[in-house]
C-alpha cells in the first residue's frame, strides 16, 4: 500500500536516526557481547515469540511483542513480530543516480552543458533539507524529453525550456528567489502551461509556500494545461512543507493541506495521484491527530488474522508519537490517556501494561473486573502493590489460570512475585513447585531462568540458593546493540548448551549478603557448575587472605586448586607456608594472578565468560585485574544492566537470605565494612608487597611481587592513593633489588 | 608523571619532526559549558552567557575508501551570543579503506562558515588501526581551518590514560567522554581522578546528565551529554556540572 509506505519510510528513517543516536551515545568504550539470563526491551527468543510461544511476557516489552501478546491472551493468531531488516540502500554518487543521469544526459543534449545539481538546502538553525527529491530530476527529464521530441533538441522551445527548468532547480539549494522568465506572448498553450508549472514549482523550491500554493490552485482550474491534475495535489504539498518547515508545526496549514489531497482523490483525471495523496492524507491525520490515527491503525492490528511488518511499523510510529520512543512512562501524566483508552482495548492495555503509578494500577484493575481475561489480569497482576485490595481477589483469579493458556508462565511468574511481596513465602513456594525447573527448548530460557530466580529470592537453605543461581544464557547480543537490532544472538539455540551464568540477583547475594563462611561452603559444595563454583572460590579465598582468616583460606585452598591448576603450585605452598609466611604466600599468589578476583562477577559479557581458569596476565582492555574498592554494608547497590532485577524485584533491592541468621548478617556487614576500609586491590597489595620486599629483602620474589605491584597500579582500579602506592613500590623494588630482572623490567611507576 | 612524560618524550623522538606539532596555547573562545546538541530538534534559546553548544553538524560514513556525508536535518536554535562548536561525527563501517582525505577535512572544515561556529570539533571512536587515518584527517582539517579557530576532538577515556597518540595530534583539547565507558567502566571511574591524563586531556572533561561524574570539573570545560531531550531543568543540571 502506498500510504502506509509514506509513513513506514518516516518510520525508518525516525528509527535509522534513534538507532544511530543510541549507538553515538553507547559508543564511550570497546564493545562485548552481553550473556543475558532474562533480555530488556525484547523478548529472547524472538522465533519463539514470532510463533506465539510467549514465555513470560514482561512489562518492559516493546510495543510490537506486547500487540503479540495482546493477540494471544485474547485468542487471536500469532504474527511475526519480530523487527526486520530495513531494505539497505547500496551508497551510490548524487551524480550516477538514474534520474540525475536522465537530466544531465537531456540537458547535455539541449545546451551542450552539465546542469549544477545541489538538492539540498540550508533553512537555518544549522540544518539541512533534502529540497528537491529525485523525483522533481526525474520529471524534469522527462518533460524535456517530450518537448524535445516536439519541438526537436536544437529548437528554441527546448532550450528555453531547459534553461526555465534551470532557474527552478536553483531554488533547490540558494538562497533568494530564481525565477524563469516568463513565456512569450506568441509562445503555444504548451509552453505558457510549462512555464506556469515552472513558476510555480520555482517558488515551491524557494520555499514561498503560499504563493506556491496560489500559483498550483490557479493551475489546477486551467483546463488546457496538463499540468491541472496535479494543481490541488502539489497545492497541498506546498501546505504540508509550510505547515512543517521550519519545526514549529502549523497545524491549520496541516489541515488545509488535507483538503487539497482530498480535492485530489475526489478528481478523476488525478487518478496516478491517489495513491500518494492518501498517504499524505494520513501523514495529515498523523500529524493533527495521532490518537485517532492509532485508533483507526490498531483495530485490524488488534484482530486481523494475518498483520503485515509495515502495519506494526506504522503502529510503532503512531504510539512513539503519542507515548514518546520508550517503554515506560507516567501513566499519571500521560496526555489523552482517555482518548487512548477510548481508541481500542489493545492501544488501553499497552498503555497501561508501559505505565507506572497508582494510575496504571487502577485503571488495569478496573478492566480486568469490567473484562477478566488473562490480558488484564497479567497488566492488574504486573501493576498492583503488594498491599492492594484487590491483591487477594487476583491471585485467586491467577490460580484458575491453566496450563493450556498462553498467559500461564508470565501469571505463574508474577503469582508468585505477589505471594513473596505479600510475605507468603511457603505459599509462593508451593506455586513454584508447580512451574518448570528446566526447559525444554531455547524458547524456554527466558521463563526459566525469571521462574528460577524466584526459588533463588525464596530459598530456603545454601543448597537451596546455589540450586537456583545458575541461569542459562538465554541471549547473547552486543551491548550497544539497540533493541531492534537485527543483530540478535549468533546463535540462538544454544541456551540449553552454554554454560550457565549468573545474573546480577546471584551476584548482589554472594558479594553483599554472604558472610565468608557462607561462601566457602558453597566453594565446597558440589551444586554448582565447575565455571561458576570457581568464581565463588577466588572471592572466597581472596576473602579470607584481606581479612586474615586462615582457616577458612585453607579450607578453600584445595578446591581452588582443583579447579584452577594454572595456580596449583601457588596454592600448594600457601597451603604448607607455616602461618608466619601464610600471608606472604598468599600475597605472592594473588600478586601472581590478576585473575584472582574478590567479588563474584554477576551478569557476564563475553570476554568473562570467554576466559579460561584464573587469569596470570593483566587484562589490558577492560582492567578486569584482582578488584576495585570494595563497597561498604550501607553503600547502594550498583547500578545494574540485569533485565531481571526490575521484573522481579520492584523496590530494587536483592534481600538477604531468608536463611541467615542474624548473627550472619551482622558478620557479612562487618567483613563488607573491613574489606572496604582497604581500598583498591593495586594500592593495598602494592603496600604489602612493600611490607614484604622491607621485612626480606633477601627474598628474590618479593622482587617479583614488586614488579607485579607496580603494574597492577597501571592496569587495575585506582584511587586518589594509586600514584603513591605505585611509586612506593617502584622505588622499594629498584632500592632493594636493583639487579633483578624484575627492576630492570619495571621502568616505571604509574 | 615521570612515567609518562618519559614516554611521551620517547614517542615524539620516534615519531620525527613532521608528526610534532607544536601549537601555543590558543586563548579559547569557549565557555565553561558546553552542551552536547545531537540530532533532533533542539531549543537552546536562553541559555546562561557561560555555556556554549557543540551541535552535530554532520554525519560523514567512511567505507571502503569511499565516503558519505550527510548533513544535520533537525534544527537547533540558539541566540545570537552563545558560542557554538561544530561537531562532525565520523562513522568508519568494516573497512574504511583510502578516503580521499583531502576532501573529506574539505568537508569537516566546511563546517566553520556555519553562522557562528566559534570551533569544530571531530567525534570518532577510531579504533588502533584507523589512528593513522584519523591522523591525517585531522592535519588536514587543521590546515584547512581558519588561523586560530579551535579544533577539538572526542577521546575515549582510555585514550586520555596510558596512551599518548593524543599528544601528537593537532588539535587544541580532547575531551575525555567520562560516560557509557563499557566493560572498562568500574576501573576507569576509579583511576580517573587519581591519574593525571594526557595533556590534551586535561582542560576538559565530558559527562552525561545521567551518570555521575567520576571528577569535579575543577577549572576544566565541561561538555555535557543529554541522553533526553533539552529542557530548563536539564540546562539546569547541566549548569551545575560545572560546579
Amino acid at each position: 500500500m502506498r500510504q502506509v509506505h509514506g509513513l513506514v519510510r518516516l518510520a525508518s528513517g525516525a528509527a535509522i536516526a534513534g538507532a544511530g543516536a543510541a549507538a553515538y551515545v553507547l559508543a564511550c568504550g570497546p564493545s562485548v557481547r552481553v550473556m543475558r539470563p532474562v533480555e530488556r526491551i525484547r523478548p529472547a527468543h524472538l522465533e519463539s515469540f514470532d510463533r506465539g510461544q510467549l514465555g513470560v511476557v514482561r512489562e518492559d516489552l516493546a510495543r510490537r511483542f506486547l500487540v503479540q501478546a495482546f493477540r494471544r491472551f485474547n485468542g487471536k493468531p500469532a504474527i511475526d513480530v519480530a523487527p526486520q531488516p530495513a531494505a539497505v540502500t547500496p551508497f551510490v554518487p548524487t551524480a550516477q543516480l538514474p534520474a540525475i543521469v536522465a537530466w544531465r544526459e537531456l540537458h547535455a543534449q539541449v545546451t551542450g552543458a552539465e546542469p549544477v545539481v545541489n538538492q539540498d538546502r540550508r533553512i537555518g538553525d544549522y540544518q539541512l533539507i533534502a529540497n528537491c527529491l529525485l523525483d522533481a530530476y526525474a520529471t524534469a527529464a522527462k518533460t524535456g524529453r517530450a518537448r524535445v521530441d516536439k519541438y526537436g533538441a536544437a529548437s528554441q522551445e527546448a532550450r528555453e525550456w531547459v534553461r526555465a527548468q534551470d532557474a527552478v532547480l536553483a531554488n533547490c539549494s540558494g538562497t533568494t528567489l530564481v525565477l524563469p522568465d516568463p513565456a512569450p506572448a506568441s509562445a503555444d498553450a504548451l509552453t505558457r502551461a510549462d512555464r506556469a508549472y515552472q513558476i510555480a514549482s520555482a517558488h515551491f523550491y524557494a520555499m514561498q509556500f503560499d504563493e506556491a500554493a496560489r500559483r498550483f490552485q490557479q493551475i489546477a482550474t486551467d483546463t488546457t494545461s496538463p499540468w491541472r491534475p496535479y494543481g490541488r495535489y502539489l497545492a497541498g504539498r506546498a501546505l504540508v512543507r509550510q505547515a512543517t518547515i521550519p519545526e514549529t508545526f502549523d497545524r491549520e496549514k496541516m489541515r488545509a493541506a488535507g483538503k487539497e489531497f482530498q480535492a485530489t482523490l475526489a478528481d478523476r483525471d488525478a487518478a496516478f495521484l491517489h495513491e500518494s495523496a492518501k498517504g499524505l492524507l494520513r501523514f495529515v491525520t498523523f500529524r493533527t491527530e495521532p490518537v485517532q490515527l492509532m485508533r483507526e491503525i490498531s483495530g485490524p492490528i488488534a484482530t486481523d488474522n494475518t498483520v503485515t511488518e509495515q502495519q506494526l511499523n506504522e503502529y510503532e510510529f503512531v504510539m512513539n508519537r503519542v507515548f514518546g520512543d520508550t517503554t515506560s512512562f507516567s501513566y499519571d501524566t500521560l496526555p489523552e490517556r482517555d482518548g487512548i483508552a477510548a481508541g481500542g482495548e489493545m492501544n488501553d492495555w499497552i498503555s497501561v501494561m508501559q505505565g507506572s503509578g497508582e494510575a496504571a494500577a487502577a485503571r488495569a484493575v478496573a478492566q480486568w473486573k469490567r473484562a477478566p481475561g488473562d490480558a488484564w489480569l497479567v497488566a492488574a497482576l504486573w501493576k498492583v502493590p503488594s498491599g492492594h485490595a484487590d491483591a487477594p481477589a487476583l491471585l485467586n483469579a491467577a490460580a484458575r489460570v491453566t496450563s493450556s493458556s498462553p498467559a500461564y508462565l508470565t501469571v505463574g511468574f508474577l503469582r508468585v512475585r505477589l505471594l513473596a511481596d505479600r510475605g507468603g513465602a511457603d505459599e509462593a513456594r508451593a506455586v513454584l513447585a508447580t512451574l518448570p525447573r528446566k526447559a525444554a527448548t531455547a524458547a524456554d530460557a527466558e521463563a526459566v531462568n525469571l521462574i528460577t530466580a524466584e526459588r533463588f529470592r525464596l530459598a530456603r537453605s545454601l543448597d537451596e540458593l546455589l540450586q537456583a543461581a545458575p541461569r542459562l544464557v538465554a541471549s547473547k547480543r552486543w551491548d550497544f546493540s539497540p533493541w531492534n537490532d537485527i543483530d540478535t544472538d549468533p546463535d540462538p539455540g544454544d541456551a540449553l548448551t552454554r554454560d550457565p551464568v549468573f545474573d546480577d540477583d546471584a551476584g548482589l547475594v554472594f558479594n553483599r549478603h554472604l558472610p565468608l563462611q557462607r561462601l566457602v561452603d558453597a566453594a565446597a559444595s558440589q551444586i554448582l557448575p565447575a565455571r561458576l563454583r570457581l568464581r565463588l572460590a577466588s572471592a572466597a579465598f581472596v576473602r579470607a587472605w584481606l581479612l586474615g582468616r586462615d582457616a577458612e583460606a585453607l579450607a578453600v585452598a584445595p578446591i581452588l586448586r582443583a579447579l584452577a591448576p594454572n595456580v596449583a603450585a601457588d596454592l600448594q605452598r600457601f597451603e604448607t607456608a607455616s602461618p608466619a609466611d601464610r600471608h606472604v604466600a598468599g600475597l605472592r599468589l594473588i600478586l601472581r594472578t590478576p585473575g584472582l578476583h574478590a567479588e563474584v562477577r554477576g551478569l557476564e559479557d563475553d570476554q568473562d565468560y570467554d576466559g579460561k581458569g584464573l587469569s596470570r596476565d593483566f587484562e589490558h582492555t577492560f582492567r578486569r585485574n584482582w578488584w576495585c574498592a570494595m563497597p561498604a554494608a550501607a553503600d547502594k547497590f550498583p547500578l545494574s544492566e540485569s533485565g531481571l532485577l526490575p521484573a522481579l524485584y520492584r523496590t530494587g533491592n536483592v534481600p538477604t537470605p531468608a536463611f541467615l541468621s542474624a548473627d550472619e548478617r551482622a558478620a557479612a556487614a562487618r567483613e563488607l565494612d573491613a574489606m572496604a576500609a582497604l581500598g583498591p586491590a593495586p594500592n593495598y597489595l602494592a603496600a604489602e608487597a612493600v611490607t614484604w620486599a622491607k621485612a626480606r629483602p633477601a627474598d628474590q620474589d618479593a622482587a617479583e611481587g614488586l614488579a607485579h605491584a607496580v603494574e597492577g597500579t597501571r592496569w587495575g582500579c585506582g584511587n586518589a592513593g594509586t600514584t603513591a602506592a605505585s611509586r612506593s613500590a617502584f622505588q622499594t623494588l629498584h632500592q632493594l633489588f636493583p639487579k633483578s630482572e624484575w627492576a630492570r623490567r619495571t621502568k616505571y611507576w604509574y | 608523571m615521570v612515567s609518562r612524560a618519559i614516554a611521551a618524550t620517547a614517542a615524539l623522538a620516534l615519531l620525527g619532526p613532521s608528526l610534532v606539532v607544536s601549537r601555543a596555547p590558543v586563548p579559547s573562545p569557549l565557555p565553561g559549558v558546553v552542551l552536547w546538541a545531537w540530532e533532533r530538534p533542539i531549543d537552546l534559546r536562553g541559555l546562561p552567557r557561560t555555556a556554549g553548544v557543540a551541535f552535530l553538524a554532520q554525519t560523514i560514513t567512511l567505507a571502503n575508501g569511499s565516503h558519505l556525508v550527510a548533513a544535520r536535518r533537525q534544527p537547533l536554535s540558539v541566540d545570537p551570543g552563545t558560542p557554538v562548536i561544530a561537531v562532525t561525527r565520523i562513522e568508519a563501517r568494516g573497512d574504511a579503506g583510502s578516503p580521499d582525505v583531502p576532501v573529506v577535512a574539505r568537508a569537516i572544515a566546511g563546517t566553520s562558515r556555519l553562522p557562528r561556529v566559534a570551533g569544530v570539533q571531530i567525534d570518532f571512536d577510531a579504533r588502533v588501526s584507523q589512528r593513522p587515518l584519523y591522523r591525517r584527517i585531522l592535519h588536514q582539517v587543521r590546515a584547512d581551518l581558519p588561523p586560530g579557530l579551535p579544533l577539538t576532538m572526542t577521546a575515549l577515556a582510555s585514550w586520555c590514560l596510558d596512551d599518548n597518540w593524543l599528544d601528537e595530534l593537532p588539535v587544541d583539547e580532547a575531551i575525555p567522554m567520562l560516560f557509557r565507558m563499557g566493560p572498562a567502566e568500574g576501573a576507569l571511574r576509579q583511576a580517573w581522578p587519581s591519574r593525571t591524563p594526557a595533556p590534551k586531556c586535561r582542560g576538559t572533561v565530558g559527562v552525561s546528565l545521567d551518570e555521575p561524574a567520576p571528577i569535579g570539573p575543577r577549572g576544566r570545560r565541561v561538555y555535557v551529554f543529554n541522553p533526553g531531550p533539552w529542557s530548563a531543568p536539564s540546562i539546569a543540571a547541566a549548569m551545575e556540572m560545572q560546579r
